[in-house]
């Protein structure tokens, strides 16, 4: 210590500073019993219960088996007629008379829609084996309007008569595929909300992270068909009707191609791709005072909306798993609240990737650089909630199968949330 | 240990009531208190205002990173009379006006006898990042002496 310093601590070590009035009345006050020190209330276990609580319930959500909107055996087979499925969509006004459709009609992508039963020439053999609710009646829940229901089911005077179970393919040659009609509808919104429960900035933030924008002019119809050819060899006079998958989805181009046996391709005719969104588990080591070192495990969601010319829309879902190493360094920071920035690397593997509901192609790894900055609020001495806008460039590979939000725009931002692990080995 | 509190927290109205908390505290927990000399009730009573002084610190703290690249100390040092000459208000002033961790650093190390181990225990930073703030302190307030001696001289 110098000189200087010394004789500042010896002139302060005997100083007394005057005590301002009433300086100890709380403390005298203590001491003759009259008044008890009440401890002062610290919300931080609570808001760590409330953050924690957040995210199991984003997680919780996320991890859910969505419920499939159409039953699984919702499979019908009519005989020598051409098919012809209506969606009208919830806007629409059903009173007007429905078209009967012929292909090819332009498909558009509805906001919503509900499945009646469709306006069809009466046939003179007419069987519809399964009675799928959606086809038959619109369901209760689904019709706000008890008049629309009763104009479609006037405008529907289908005679149909269930055939048992073991006659149900009797006179087919097609063998029915009834986990493949499987409709689920899957809206992105939920899922963006479930994985925005991991943190509240983020739940905010999500609805403006879902920005993207169709790639292709909108259809200015509000009807959509599906249309499937009878007259192919060897069908005997029956068409399988399958509701959603009426071929294969080629991973690459997104394209339905339905073979030659039909004669039909179903094309993709616009898309919209959905702005990631990221969670995970992470950990910061402390390497000096202000750097860290952090990794962990993020998970991400890519969703997209495909519309195919005979198919309609599918939503596509991809799931990947991620493991970022990021150098940080702490710009400010107090006992609850760090403001940092970072750089790094990050490998993305995709785990799975739905296709309207079914399992579809998994996506090559991606591996990209990134940039973040952040705010973490410690909720104990060793876990933190953290919020991290991020902007991550992919590098280009080969190896990437799925259209997603990432082929498009190689360079993503993202708000990222998620919980951290504090460590430290100053 | 108004002082004392004064030193620590700079702000009168934070003094005072960290003094109070501190003087409750100790009266709360005397039993566990053993009497080891004169001046021990003294230093008990003087730890438990420092912890809780360091703990407020901590929660208000925020370290910000400092730009003073040139942050080299070119100041002479005061000399014995230049020091001797200054009132102690003063210096309690020119402490108060101390960012929080530097005048937790300056009054841990050059007046409460800690080593930058202990300080960068009790304030969760590194010995060299107790050095580093307490050369900044030390700079700050060869720069109020300095200004002082300004004002004062005729």
């Amino acid at each position: 210590m110098s000189k200087w310093e010394n004789i500042v601590k010896d002139k302060l070590e005997g100083y007394e500073s005057p005590l301002p009035e009433g300086g100890l009345a709380e403390f005298r006050a203590r001491r003759k019993g009259t008044a008890p020190a009440a401890k002062r209330y610290s919300p931080r276990w609570g808001w760590a219960l409330a953050g924690v609580a957040a995210v199991a319930a984003g997680l919780a959500a996320l991890l859910l088996p969505p419920r499939p909107a159409v039953p699984e055996d919702a499979v019908q087979v009519i005989k020598n007629q051409p098919v012809a499925e209506v969606i009208v969509a919830d806007s629409a006004d059903v009173s007007e008379p429905v078209p009967v459709l012929t292909p090819p009609v332009q498909p558009v992508s509805p906001p919503s829609t509900r499945r009646v039963a469709a306006v069809l020439p009466k046939a003179e053999s007419e069987v519809e084996v399964t009675e799928p609710a959606e086809t038959a009646v619109v369901p209760a829940e689904e019709t706000a309007d008890p008049q629309k229901e009763e104009t479609v089911a006037d405008e529907a005077p289908l005679d149909r008569k269930t055939v048992p179970d073991e006659a149900r393919w009797a006179d087919s040659p097609f063998v029915p595929q009834a986990p493949q009609t499987r409709k689920v509808r899957l809206n992105v919104a939920p899922v963006a909300g479930a994985v925005a429960g991991g943190g509240l900035l983020a739940a905010v933030l999500t609805p403006s992270a879902r920005g993207g924008k169709p790639n292709s002019s909108p259809v200015a119809s509000t009807l959509e068909s599906h249309y499937i050819n009878n007259t192919g060899p060897g069908n005997n006079g029956y068409v399988f009707y399958n509701s959603i998958d009426a071929g294969t989805v080629n991973p690459y181009t997104q394209e339905i191609d339905k073979g030659d046996e039909l004669g039909l391709k179903d094309v993709l005719e616009k898309y919209t791709h959905y702005r990631p969104l990221k969670t995970g588990i992470s950990a910061r080591i402390h390497l000096k005072e202000k750097l860290s070192l952090t990794s962990g495990l993020t998970y991400s969601l890519y969703g997209s909306k495909f519309t195919y010319s005979f198919s309609g829309e599918k939503t596509q879902l991809a799931h990947y798993l991620g493991i970022p190493v990021r150098l940080d360094y702490t710009l400010a920071s107090n006992r609850w609240l760090d403001v940092y920035i970072g750089g790094g690397v990050a490998g993305d593997f995709c785990v799975g990737s739905t296709l309207g509901g079914d399992a579809f192609a998994k996506d090559g790894p991606a591996f990209s650089v990134l940039g973040a900055g952040g705010l973490q609020w410690n909720m104990t001495k060793r876990l933190g909630l953290y919020l991290e806008p991020e902007l991550s460039w992919t590098l280009p590979s080969e190896k990437h199968v799925l259209k997603t939000y990432r082929n498009e725009h190689p360079l993503v931002f993202t708000v990222a949330t998620g919980l951290r692990i504090n460590l430290s080995i100053l | 240990m108004y002082t004392l509190c004064r030193r620590y927290l700079g702000e009168d109205e934070d003094a005072k009531d960290l003094m109070q908390d501190a003087l409750i505290q100790a009266l709360d927990k005397i039993q566990t208190f053993k009497y080891s000399g004169k001046g021990s009730l003294y230093g008990w009573i003087r730890r438990i205002a420092i912890n809780k002084a360091l703990n407020l610190i901590k929660r208000r703290r925020w370290r910000w990173v400092s730009l003073d690249i040139a942050g080299v100390d070119h100041l002479p040092e005061p000399t014995e009379e230049e020091t001797e000459g200054i009132p102690q208000e003063k210096l309690l002033e020119w402490i108060a006006r101390l960012p929080d961790e530097r005048r937790a650093v300056f009054n841990l190390y050059c007046l409460d006898g800690y080593s930058h181990r202990e300080i960068g225990e009790m304030l969760g930073i590194s010995e060299k990042g107790s050095a580093g703030v307490l050369a900044k302190a030390r700079k700050q307030l060869k720069e109020e002496i300095k200004r002082y001696r300004k004002e004062t001289e005729p």
